[in-house]
């Protein structure tokens, strides 16, 4: 378990430094964040200051140095654009993405789960047949578009929701939250929707193909013999089964939510990650786009170990394996 | 999921009334801020929301330059300023304000830590600011500069007990964010909004709003949305494509003004081949045609500024014959608007000797001016029907700034802002000679360069008599104009719109800010 463990984080840290050269390296050939940050009317002595300020005008590889001596340091640099810490930056922002992205996932499943029990169930029913159908159109209509189409509607026309921001939000832990406020719900619902919009449909497919999958299987039928009730046989035994592949795939859908919520968060103008990362990579903001990868990289590593732990909760065999 | 729906009605019914009784004014707006620090970068978002906490020496309108801080001033001799102060000011902790903040807020505002964009460039020619007494302020400058008004008032003022020690982070928080302005911090969420609340200890007017929500929307779409939807009562830097749909929407009011900002076309002046001006076999020019003045008054002649205003911009912009626009400082009404004239064009083109015209590549930035590579696709059109074969790369800002600072290109497109309201200031950034020692042409990406404009640039800075300083300017556009140092395209409308009920009146540039909201009567 600890030499499992040993591996997974030397991986990690490989992983971590690739990428870092990756975003130096990329970032360096896209364009110098100077001639996007700098003043229109400063002459050239004084954009010689700012330069140096930011460290822009060492060499590229002495730039890397210094970023790899601050990281030991715990310290990721100063964005360029914000003159604030890239990491403080970042994490005053994850809280409004995390909202966003559990919010969602909570949509997929409260919604996803039930339906596709029930379309696995009753595969030939024509309710299933209309779900299967709309999850098509759930899957295949861009998110960016469908949430366009979701203002205009709820928003515009019909003026129920906002369009817009995170509403009224309420401390709580040491955090701002808009989920504690009626307005700050009302601010979620719409986003979180249009992102749950695919995993809903993903979940509700999955569900169905592993119900499908355990319904024929001995012990369903053993169970109903036992005289237990469909609604227990169904709950208990068979969505329990079906749920590994769903855990899974939720939890790799909920680190690339968080990750890259970039286009809701842009067209709901939600003060979340996704937009902060999309206005650093636009003005070439270094410091706050490598943070950020870093931190991407972080929570899908913890969330790789959360579904392996899961694993183990909800599946026998991986117990008994474990033990030997 | 009716009654869910209907309950959510309700509630945001009972919340928006609540909040006009409260009197919040949400506003929408578009220019990044950076940091609530005044003095850290001289940005367009950033100077917005200082104005609701800072205050500067003199208030400026686009036109003309009014009391603020300042009672009143008086030129003693050449490279000496008298500003007497207003007495009854204090900042927002109860602190009167005094010559000292003054002193303190010039010393900082050269130099403050992490600046990008910072004052230096407004400081330049102030040698020293001293306090004669209290409530007089001496400013000695290194050379005569008459045009020091503009300078001084671009610094805001910030207060020496709380800022003495204030990094921007202390900004950010609130620590330092004590001003004389009429609205006091209340908090910030940097990218996302700023709030402020009714100083009641103003020294003018009684501000309007109990409280102010500024929020951040970049994009000119979710602004129309967010307007439409009721989030918030007003937005700014509406998009061209969306002001004639809210023009017909009842319970919105749209208002549309006068704006400095040109767009303008600066052809490159670069000597020798270059990569992006081909003959038509495809081979680079030896020479730059664009050196030739026939070649660029036959590309300025070529366009049809008229049709541009009206399909492409839907009427949202002036047509410009000049950096500047109409009733400014330095506005050369002798210079009339450039008719639109293919056949002159392409004559002028032959006398050249470019009878059949020459491959063209056009840069110009998707992300960074409002409609401007829609309006460059009508101008690459425009120019191809004079036998000038454009193509048009249309590049995000990250890339183009650095090709454009570097006069990498043929033709690149600036939209400059005019932010002091008088030509000038143009003069001194995008047309005369670079000479980054005297911090001139910072933002001359053709690198034009015309030793009459240079000449006009140092007269006009050396003229104390405002006619004669009138007259030296509006000359340097009739020089520009004639030698065709830039071609300029419109001058862009500062565009707001409104909930019903509320007047947005502008009060600098396209600065965005709640002491320019009123409720109408």
């Amino acid at each position: 378990m600890i030499g499992w463990a040993l591996r997974r984080m030397t991986q990690s840290l490989l992983v971590i430094v690739l990428m870092t050269l990756v975003v130096f390296i990329g970032l360096n050939a896209i364009g110098n964040p100077m001639d996007i940050l700098v003043g229109e009317d400063l002459n050239q002595a004084e954009r010689l200051q700012a330069i140096a300020h930011l460290g822009l005008d060492k060499p590229l590889w002495e730039q890397y140095l210094i970023f790899l001596k601050g990281v030991a340091h715990a310290n990721l640099g100063q964005s360029f654009v914000y003159h604030e810490d890239a990491m403080r930056l970042i994490l005053q922002r994850l809280p409004a993405t995390f909202e966003l992205a559990f919010c969602a996932l909570f949509l997929a499943v409260v919604i996803g789960v039930p339906l596709g029990m029930f379309a696995g169930a009753y595969p030939d029913h024509p309710l299933s047949r209309l779900m299967m159908a709309a999850s098509i159109v759930g899957f295949s209509l861009p998110a960016f578009w469908v949430a366009l189409m979701m203002i205009m509607l709820f928003s515009i026309k019909l003026g129920w929701l906002p369009a817009s921001g995170r509403g009224e939000t309420r401390e709580w832990l040491g955090v701002q939250w808009s989920w504690l406020t009626l307005d700050g719900l009302q601010h979620l619902l719409l986003p979180a929707l249009n992102l749950a919009l695919f995993k809903i449909s993903l979940v509700l497919r999955l569900t169905r193909a592993g119900v499908r999958e355990v319904l024929p299987q001995e012990f369903v039928k053993f169970a109903r013999a036992k005289g237990l009730s469909p609604m227990r046989v169904m709950c208990m035994h068979v969505m329990r089964n079906t749920m590994i592949p769903l855990v899974t795939v939720l939890a790799m859908e909920l680190g690339s939510t968080i990750a890259y919520a970039v286009v809701t968060e842009s067209i709901f103008s939600w003060p979340g990650a996704g937009k902060l990362i999309l206005d650093s990579i636009n003005t070439l903001d270094r410091p706050v786009v490598v943070a950020y990868l870093m931190v991407v990289v972080v929570i899908f590593v913890v969330l790789n170990l959360i579904v392996d732990g899961l694993y183990y909760l909800l599946d026998p065999r991986v117990r008994i394996e474990a033990s030997r | 999921m009716k009654p869910l729906v209907r309950s959510l009605l309700t509630s945001a019914l009972i919340l928006a009334t609540g909040s006009a009784a409260a009197q919040t004014l949400r506003i929408g707006y578009a220019d990044p801020v950076s940091s609530l620090d005044p003095q850290l970068n001289n940005y367009a978002g950033d100077r917005s929301v200082a104005l609701h906490a800072f205050e500067s020496l003199v208030s400026r309108r686009d036109n003309k330059t009014l009391p603020g801080l300042a009672k009143s001033w008086k030129v003693i001799d050449d490279t000496t300023w008298e500003f007497a102060l207003r007495d009854d000011v204090k900042w927002q902790d109860g602190t009167p304000l005094t010559a000292d903040d003054f002193v303190f807020s010039f010393e900082r505002a050269r130099n403050v830590p992490g600046s990008v964009a910072s004052y230096a460039g407004s400081t330049r020619t102030v040698e020293s600011v001293k306090a004669k007494d209290d409530h007089t302020l001496i400013i000695k400058t290194r050379t005569p500069n008459a045009n020091l008004l503009p300078d001084v008032d671009s610094i805001y003022i910030v207060s020496r007990h709380a800022g003495a020690d204030a990094s921007s982070a202390d900004y950010n928080s609130g620590k330092a964010m004590i001003g004389v302005g009429p609205y006091r911090f209340v908090s910030y969420v940097p990218g996302d909004r700023t709030i402020f609340e009714r100083n009641d200890s103003y020294w003018g007017a009684k501000p309007t709003w109990d409280k102010v929500d500024y929020r951040f929307i970049a994009n000119a779409a979710n602004r129309t949305a967010a307007l439409l939807a009721g989030d918030v009562d007003v937005i700014d830097k509406v998009s061209p494509t969306d002001v004639e749909r809210l023009r017909n929407t009842p319970g919105v009011n749209v208002y549309a003004y006068q704006g400095l900002r040109a767009l303008i076309i600066q052809p490159s002046f670069r000597e020798g081949p270059n990569e992006f001006i081909r003959d038509n076999a495809g081979q680079p020019l030896p020479e730059n045609p664009l050196r030739d003045v026939r070649v660029r008054k036959a590309l300025s002649l070529a366009i049809n500024r008229q049709a541009i205003d009206e399909r492409i911009m839907q009427g949202t912009v002036t047509e410009a014959n000049q950096w500047m626009p109409a009733n400014t400082f330095g506005y050369n009404p002798d210079v009339k608007n450039i008719a639109y004239d293919p056949k002159q064009a392409k004559e002028l083109l032959a006398q050249a000797g470019f009878p059949d015209g020459f491959q063209l590549t056009v840069h110009v930035p998707g992300d960074r001016y409002p409609q401007a590579p829609e309006a460059m696709q009508a101008v690459a059109q425009f120019w191809s029907r004079i036998g000038v074969k454009v193509q048009l790369e249309v590049l995000p800002w990250a890339v183009y700034a650095g090709k454009a600072n570097k006069n990498e290109l043929a033709v690149s497109v600036i939209a400059w802002g005019n932010g002091t309201g008088e030509a000038a200031y143009a003069l001194t950034n995008i047309l005369t000679t670079v000479d980054s020692s005297k911090g001139q042409g910072a933002s001359n990406w053709g690198r034009y360069s015309n030793p009459l404009v240079d000449k006009a640039l140092v007269d006009s800075t050396a003229e104390f008599d405002e006619a004669r300083r009138r007259k030296i300017l509006q000359d340097s556009v009739k020089v520009v104009s004639d030698d065709v140092g830039i071609i300029p395209l419109f001058h862009y409308q500062n565009i707001w719109a409104a909930r019903k009920g509320l007047k947005v009146e502008p009060l600098v540039s396209d600065r965005t800010a709640a002491t320019m909201v009123t409720e109408l009567p």
